[in-house]
């Protein structure tokens, strides 16, 4: 079990950096962690780790990837295509087309 | 600003000393030096004294007595890619991170402060978006690399290369290593490790992840291994785990974050990977 403590750093609202540091060594050397700086939970049900270049949300305190198409929404933690991937078999999804396609 | 200014606080250590015999008269055995900060523990490997000081999160290295040490740093292990994005094909592991030289390393330091920065591990991709790089872990300026980002499947970029060990691609979609970085490739869907390749996905099992490397002596705690890849996502069982790693899972099961330090996260059929686990830094001196 990790017990570590992460921070994301958030500049004008996307991830730039992630670091295993404590809230206390963080305070403490403005120097070294420069810019704004939000928890982020590395195994946490409900809670996406932050990876560099997400977007942060902070109603929800969590962070999302980019957008993987323009008709999939955001919904539950994950990007929601507008009909679900079948469940077996290899398939790509067809944006022009909004539908999936087996490959 | 002056170009000394920056080292006003923090003194950064110097690879230019490395491999350097310590200076007559200093050290307290051995030539050793004495330091302070992390976590630090009496170990007798081989039935030789040393303070072994731990580090798992940032802080500072304080050396009050100018001398040799022995390192071992752990860069962060790689998040995998996206099993739930636009295709089902299994998201390639992250790989682990890479440790520093061999298996640790003797340095000079000069009594001051320096940074120690460990290496978090690199996120999970999602969507579309390759799994994360592990970021690398600092003494200093000397450094170990963080494993790269598992790919996503089918029609996604390969893993990110050039920062140590490579994460997996999608199928048909090898990950690609950095030549002058110790580290493996990943195979086309497992990720590779600090100390072997991962492994192809073969029909619907994922790619076995690499083995990482295997610490002997230097904690003198229980050998274990560090730096393993992630094995990959399958669309009908997940790849196996390297040694010291986590295996990638089967459809419907959420990817495994990787727990021994720097390893990669293991893949997923179909949903989020697993993160990458951090690295660490390890300092001892006799004593």
């Amino acid at each position: 079990m990790d017990t570590r403590t992460y921070f994301a750093q958030v500049t004008d609202g996307i991830v730039t950096d992630v670091r295993v540091v404590s809230q206390e060594f963080l305070d403490a050397n403005p120097e070294r962690y420069t810019g704004t700086w939000v928890q982020t939970f590395h195994n946490t049900a409900g809670k996406n780790y932050a990876s560099v270049g997400w977007e942060y949300l902070p109603e929800t305190e969590n962070f999302r990837p980019q957008q993987p198409f323009a008709s999939w929404t955001w919904a539950n933690n994950y990007w929601n295509p507008p009909t679900p991937k079948p469940n077996e078999g290899r398939w790509s999804w067809n944006e022009e087309e909004l539908v999936w396609v087996a490959i | 600003m002056s170009r000394y200014s920056a080292r006003t606080l923090i003194q950064q250590g110097s690879i230019a000393n490395w491999g350097k015999a310590a200076p007559t008269g200093i050290g307290v055995v051995g030539g050793y030096g004495v330091a302070t900060g992390g976590s630090s523990s009496s170990i007798s490997p081989s039935s030789v004294n040393y303070t072994l000081l731990t580090f798992t999160s940032d802080t500072n290295l304080v050396v009050t007595t100018a001398g040799l040490f022995d390192i071992l740093l752990i860069g962060g292990g790689a998040g995998a890619g996206p099993g739930e994005g636009a295709s089902s094909c299994g998201g390639g592991a992250g790989g682990g991170g890479v440790i520093g030289i061999t298996s640790f390393s003797t340095i000079y330091l000069d009594a001051a402060t320096y940074a120690i920065d460990v290496g978090a591990g690199g996120g999970a991709g999602g969507g579309s978006t390759a799994g994360a790089c592990g970021r690398g872990s600092h003494i200093g300026n000397v450094f170990a690399v963080g494993g790269g980002g598992g790919s996503g499947p089918t029609g996604y970029a390969g893993g990110q290369s050039g920062t140590g060990a490579c994460g997996g691609g999608g199928p048909g979609t090898g990950g690609q290593s950095n030549a002058s970085i110790t580290g493996y490739n990943g195979g086309n869907n497992g990720g590779g490790g600090a100390g072997g390749i991962g492994g192809n996905t073969s029909g619907g099992t994922g790619g076995t992840g690499g083995a990482g490397i295997q610490i002997n002596g230097f904690t003198a705690g229980t050998s274990y291994f560090a730096g393993a890849g992630g094995g990959g996502g399958g669309t009908t069982t997940g790849g196996a785990a390297g040694s010291g790693g986590v295996a990638g899972t089967a459809p419907g099961v959420g990817g495994i974050t990787g727990s021994n330090y720097g390893a990669g996260g293991g893949g997923s059929g179909n949903t989020t990977g697993g993160n990458g686990a951090a690295g660490a830094i390890f300092v001892r001196f006799k004593i």
